[in-house]
């Protein structure tokens, strides 16, 4: 009891230290930054074939994340896959852009990479874009290619 | 109406899983004496007086203390009654890692109406009754048996208790811890009027300090009375304890089979 | 005859089991769902997070450096047969902060914190000192159980945290200074798959389970024990045991669970 200046110092120190190490984990570990905590708006685009894409994957333009990806469903009516995203507020979509389904690297995890168009006016929330690429998949390219050959 | 038996036991039993540790029990202890349970290792003495300050409840039967009866108080009532029972005990309990000072001042730090000066002066006079004012700075660790005995003493009167329980004060101690010892609780019984209820195996000491003596075995009392009378008692159960004979009602030898054919390697 | 003997212990066994777990619950309910007398509480509290808390500091901060050095040393061996060496920062990130950081911590803890407060309070019932402060009006469930028990609780996590620190500095100087990877690509590889909220977030969720369930069962088997030496041993084994099989049995359940998505 004498030395109680010794224990609450050093329990101080310890959830400093604690707290430092949560900071540190946050922010040179995860990268977290002011903007993937902002909020952001939703779009949704429809393929035929999303691959591989899982939720979760990033949106990048030009190699930059710009979103995620929050929800992969199926269409009952059309059998179109649609992706629903997550794109963060300070980024504005033109409304003529192509979202297309690409690949990190050569045998990387998918992907939905948006490539801008130039029209003035942006996609709002909740709209669906309309030009859409879906993934490329090995074996539909495998069959074309023998069938190619064949020929 | 307040009653002249400081505790009464009315038909307890206390059954430990299969062995019944007291059956029917009747006991009533007068205020202001001092009473000795006596009886054989194992009867449960320790057990009764957990039973007495409700650390323990009975399978049938009730305890009362003063007017309130034990066995029937919730939690927070029971830590009110507490208040007025004081206990000392075998190991006497002393927090190890506070000092003499702290130890005896815990049960005073309980109650918020007392200033930290008046604590102070509390435990220096507990501590001056059992002559260890000088050793208030010192952690049990460093105390001699006797010296810690005399520490928790001075913590179980630190509320100025109505009752005491001593839970063999005098086992294991040297001739002079034993003599300050009687001299504290002599002391405290006449000048403080404390009610003293006294387990131990000593049959000299208890039988010179006792006003009153129960012998408990089997779960049964089996002889009570002034010390004096219980010594002419005839029940021979009471005679082998009270003369520390090694053969009598509680035989010598443990059940086994014929001595002879034993030797022999007869199975 | 003999098989249903068998099998008739097996349930006394199984419901003698489910009696201790009821009782422990008794136990917890009592000490935490009390209204705390904050005066008193606090001191003990903070005393407490010093003992269980503090002074694991060294065990831990050492363990997690080791096992983030180990685990470039290791990783970066077969990363390398990949041309993937450049993943090591990842690679030892999500390790340690999803799995080995939570885990690790956790079984350290239950083996030095854990089985020290199952021995202090073990003692403190054979010395009837639980005995005595009940006899002087003190409950012995909020003044001794409550504060280890919170200490543990808001420790580990805590812990945790500085463990997978650790971990990433042992990486860091491994890899880094050692190997000689790129720092830039080093740090900012991980910052690019570790994300905040599944990895980090999860692997403090884990923790904190795990400082809930391990210093329930210290504190519980203390309290519970056979007031001899021996049962004091038993018990204290029993703590280590029982802390590692529940700490992994609900590593498993956790990483289910927020691999499914939650």
């Amino acid at each position: 009891m004498k030395n109680r200046g010794i224990v609450e110092l050093s329990v101080g120190i310890f959830l400093l230290i604690g707290i430092l190490g949560l900071v540190f984990l946050a922010f040179q570990v995860s990268g977290l930054t002011k903007k993937s905590m902002s909020e952001g708006y939703v779009l949704t685009a429809n393929f035929d074939n999303v691959g591989g894409l899982k939720v979760r994957a990033p949106v990048q333009i030009a190699g930059v994340v710009v979103g995620r990806v929050t929800d992969i469903k199926l269409n009952p009516k059309t059998y179109q896959a649609v992706a629903t995203m997550l794109i963060y507020d300070n980024y504005s979509i033109p409304n003529d852009s192509n979202a297309s389904i690409l690949t990190q690297g050569l045998l990387g995890s998918n992907y939905l990479g948006i490539a801008p168009g130039y029209s003035q006016v942006n996609y709002k929330a909740g709209e669906a874009i309309a030009r859409t690429s879906s993934a490329l998949i090995l074996e539909q390219l495998i069959g074309q290619f023998l069938f190619n050959i064949k020929k | 109406m307040t009653s002249q038996a400081c505790i009464r036991i009315d038909h307890l039993t206390f059954c430990r899983g299969e062995r019944k540790i007291f059956d029917d029990l009747c006991m009533e202890i007068p205020k202001g004496s001092i009473v000795g349970l006596m009886g054989p290792s194992g009867t449960g003495k320790t057990t009764l007086l957990r039973l007495m300050s409700g650390q323990l409840t009975p399978d049938t039967g009730k305890v009362f203390f003063d007017d309130d009866e034990v066995t029937a108080l919730s939690r927070a009532e029971l830590y009110r009654v507490r208040k007025k029972m004081g206990m000392l005990f075998q190991s006497n309990a002393l927090f190890t890692n506070l000092s003499v000072f702290d130890n005896v001042a815990y049960p005073l730090r309980e109650r918020p109406d007392l200033s930290d000066a008046l604590i102070r002066d509390i435990v220096l006079m507990k501590l001056q009754a059992v002559g260890l004012r000088g050793a208030r700075d010192l952690m049990p660790s460093d105390l001699s048996g006797g010296m810690a005995r005399r520490v928790a003493l001075a913590r179980a009167i630190a509320m100025d208790p109505e009752l005491i329980l001593y839970d063999e004060p005098f086992t294991g101690q040297d001739p002079i811890s034993v003599g300050m010892i009687i001299k504290l609780m002599r002391l405290l019984n006449k000048s403080a009027g404390m009610t003293s209820i006294i387990v131990s195996h000593d049959i000299d000491i208890t039988l010179n300090l006792a006003d009153y003596i129960f012998v408990i075995a089997d779960g049964k009392i089996i002889g009570k009375g002034k010390p004096a009378d219980l010594v002419n008692d005839a029940n021979e159960q009471v005679k082998q304890f009270l003369k520390g004979l090694p053969d009598g009602p509680v035989p010598f030898h443990y059940p086994a089979k014929e001595y002879i054919s034993d030797l022999m390697g007869e199975d | 005859m003999y098989p249903v003997d068998r099998i008739r212990a097996l349930g006394a066994a199984g419901l003698h089991f489910i009696e201790r777990v009821g009782d422990a619950g008794l136990v917890l309910f009592g000490a935490i769902f009390k209204k705390p007398n904050l005066r008193k509480s606090l001191p003990l509290l903070i005393q407490q997070i010093y003992v269980v808390g503090f002074l694991s500091l060294p065990i831990i901060i050492v363990a997690g450096s080791f096992i983030g050095m180990v685990l470039a040393l290791q990783g970066y061996n077969i990363l390398d047969k990949f041309a993937a060496s450049e993943e090591l920062g990842p690679l030892v990130a999500l390790s340690v902060a999803r799995e080995l950081g939570p885990v690790v911590t956790g079984l350290l803890f239950a083996g030095r914190a854990g089985s020290s407060l199952t021995a202090e309070i073990g003692l403190m019932k054979a010395t009837d000192q639980l005995s005595s402060m009940e006899l002087m009006a003190v409950d012995p469930l909020q003044r001794v159980i409550a504060p280890r028990f919170w200490a543990g609780f808001y420790s580990l996590p805590l812990l945790t945290i500085i463990f997978s620190m650790f971990a990433i500095f042992g990486a860091y100087g491994v890899g880094v200074s050692w190997i000689g990877l790129d720092e830039g690509s080093f740090w900012s590889n991980m910052q690019a798959s570790v994300d905040f909220r599944i990895d980090i977030v999860n692997g403090v969720i884990k923790s904190i389970v795990f400082g809930f369930f391990t210093t329930w069962i210290a504190v519980y088997q203390g309290y519970a024990c056979v007031p001899t030496s021996e049962g004091i041993s038993r018990a204290t084994t029993r703590t280590v045991v029982f802390s590692s099989l529940v700490i992994l049995g609900l590593d498993f359940v956790l990483t289910a669970m927020m691999m499914g998505g939650w």
